[in-house]
């Protein structure tokens, strides 16, 4: 019996990180994707870089763990409970030390981002509460959508054309602390979630496992 | 949204063969709103064309779709959808690996046929795919004013009496006005007023689009280097609040008449205009009004009180 799991291809993960952080620190401010925007004050309204790459590193994050768990699927141990928890916070503290370092050489934190960050904190915690009720393969379907509905549908009528409303926090253009409430509460929720959910999860295998001991 | 689902699907077919499901459901649906918004960005027409999206700024009562959009949208679509799937009967690199000289060949030169295609058709359409309808299908009636709409805008109440009514209040005041009023949204004429009319509208709106016929349809001209084009478009704003509050006169509550938000500031134009008396007022329309057309003379001052 294995009792380690791996990822396949986490070189693709850490990669898509560190390419997405670039595009992001290098794509010019008015740089977005138009979608159309049912609720706010114009017909359309763009979707920046920032929660586009942030999409993307969800995405093949996700596919990366549920690739490996596959390859493993008779070891369903603590240890790989651990380590698909382990792997949102993975992809956090590289991006976080692309962050610093772009903060180190370039001397200032640009507001894109902050804003990858808060998207991605937000995103893999929407993935993380998902993947402990419905598997791996919906968690990237679930951050791939939902940042498209809040574009289509999160656009507030008052103030400017990019105002978001606060559940439409990953298009949001602002800094402001408000949207990083729910990306937070989204990651802690999805933290306890999976703990309390793979513990469970654990406590049965483990009486599964004695009762056959002992049927033996 | 008017867009064909052909290129979306053959997309998720392709990426659903070569990669994990947790990946290719989620950049299936991902390249297919990029490929939506990519072709929105271009600002070369025919492009936008090619995923349908822009379809769906069809069609007002008064327009009508141009074939085209629909050809070119089912030329690209069918025939790319063939080149995707040409590469996603490929087996997969586990099974064998074969990609043949011949099978990338055609599957490229069926996109390529496609994009030409659907380019070629598209050519020479604008940024939307609407063309004005049929005046064979015009309903007529009265005369000075003689006013045409469309069966679809007789389905709720008349828009015809309130018209009248808003016209007469126009041409009492002395501003000049064709014999006509025709629901079209084609450039203005000097035989008839260019009116545009939804299927139920309200008396607002009516006499809004009566007044908005009255000014030029590019609405202020741009004059050199247009340094004096916000002002010109002060000028109109406040001449379209004029000729409506004259035009809404037993129709309307002068203060339920919204200024135009041609320009930031015509809120508190209008308010400051609305002060004057009403001889003022009309004598600065008719002094102001030649100015709304062309770049001869400087744009009139706007009093207020």
């Amino acid at each position: 019996m294995k009792w380690w799991i791996r990822s396949q291809h986490p070189a693709w993960v850490v990669g898509t990180v560190l390419l997405g952080t670039a595009v992001v620190i290098a794509a010019p401010g008015s740089t977005g994707l138009p979608i159309p925007s049912l609720a706010g004050p114009t017909a359309f309204a763009a979707i920046r870089p920032y929660a586009l790459v942030a999409v993307l590193i969800t995405v093949a994050m996700w596919a990366s763990v549920s690739a490996g768990h596959k390859s493993a699927v008779l070891s369903t141990t603590r240890l790989l409970k651990f380590y698909v928890f382990v792997s949102p916070c993975g992809v956090l503290v590289v991006c976080g030390l692309m962050i610093g370092a772009w903060a180190i050489v370039a001397g200032e934190l640009t507001t894109p981002l902050q804003l990858l960050f808060r998207d991605l904190i937000g995103l893999l915690g929407l993935g993380l509460i998902l993947v402990s009720f419905t598997g791996y393969r919906y968690a990237g379907i679930s951050s791939t959508v939902y940042v498209f509905v809040s574009a289509i549908f999160g656009r507030t009528s008052g103030g400017g054309a990019y105002d978001s409303a606060l559940w439409a926090w990953p298009i949001a253009d602002s800094t402001a602390f408000d949207y990083w409430i729910p990306a937070a509460a989204l990651f802690v929720t999805g933290a306890l979630v999976w703990l309390l959910r793979s513990r469970d999860h654990y406590s049965r295998v483990m009486i599964n496992q004695a009762m056959d001991t002992r049927r033996e | 949204m008017g867009s064909d689902p052909h290129v979306p699907y053959s997309i998720g077919y392709l990426l659903g063969r070569f990669l994990p499901v947790a990946a290719s459901v989620p950049l299936a649906i991902f390249v297919s709103y990029c490929w939506l918004g990519f072709t929105w960005t271009v600002s070369y027409f025919p492009v936008r064309y090619l995923s349908g999206l822009v379809i769906a700024a069809c069609c007002s009562v008064e327009t009508t779709l141009d074939e085209r959009s629909v050809v070119a949208v089912i030329a690209f679509s069918s025939l790319t959808s063939i080149a995707l799937l040409l590469l996603a009967t490929v087996p997969p690199v586990a099974v064998h690996w074969s990609v043949t000289p011949i099978r990338a060949t055609v599957a490229v030169g069926f996109a390529v046929v496609a994009t030409v295609l659907g380019l070629n058709v598209a050519q020479g359409l604008a940024a939307q795919p609407v063309m004005p309808r049929g005046q064979d299908e015009l309903v007529c009636i009265g005369e000075a004013p003689r006013m045409c709409v469309y069966p679809e805008q007789l389905q709720g109440e008349d828009p015809r009496p309130t018209l009248e009514t808003a016209y007469k209040n126009l041409r009492e005041e002395g501003v000049a006005l064709p014999s006509a009023i025709t629901t079209s949204n084609t450039k203005a004429d000097r035989s008839s007023l260019r009116v545009v009319i939804s299927t139920h509208p309200s008396t607002n709106q009516l006499v809004y689009t009566l007044a908005a016929a009255l000014v030029p349809d590019d609405v202020a001209p741009y004059c050199g280097d247009g340094a004096d084009y916000p002002k010109r478009l002060d000028v109109a704003a406040v001449a379209i609040w004029w000729l409506q509050s004259v035009a809404g006169k037993g129709l309307l509550d002068k203060s339920s008449i919204a200024p135009s938000t041609l320009s930031p500031d015509s809120a508190s134009l209008v308010e400051g205009f609305g002060r004057l008396s009403a001889q003022e007022q009309r004598d600065w329309y008719f002094a102001a009004s030649p100015t709304l057309s062309h770049c001869r003379s400087a744009p009139m001052e706007i009093p207020s009180r």
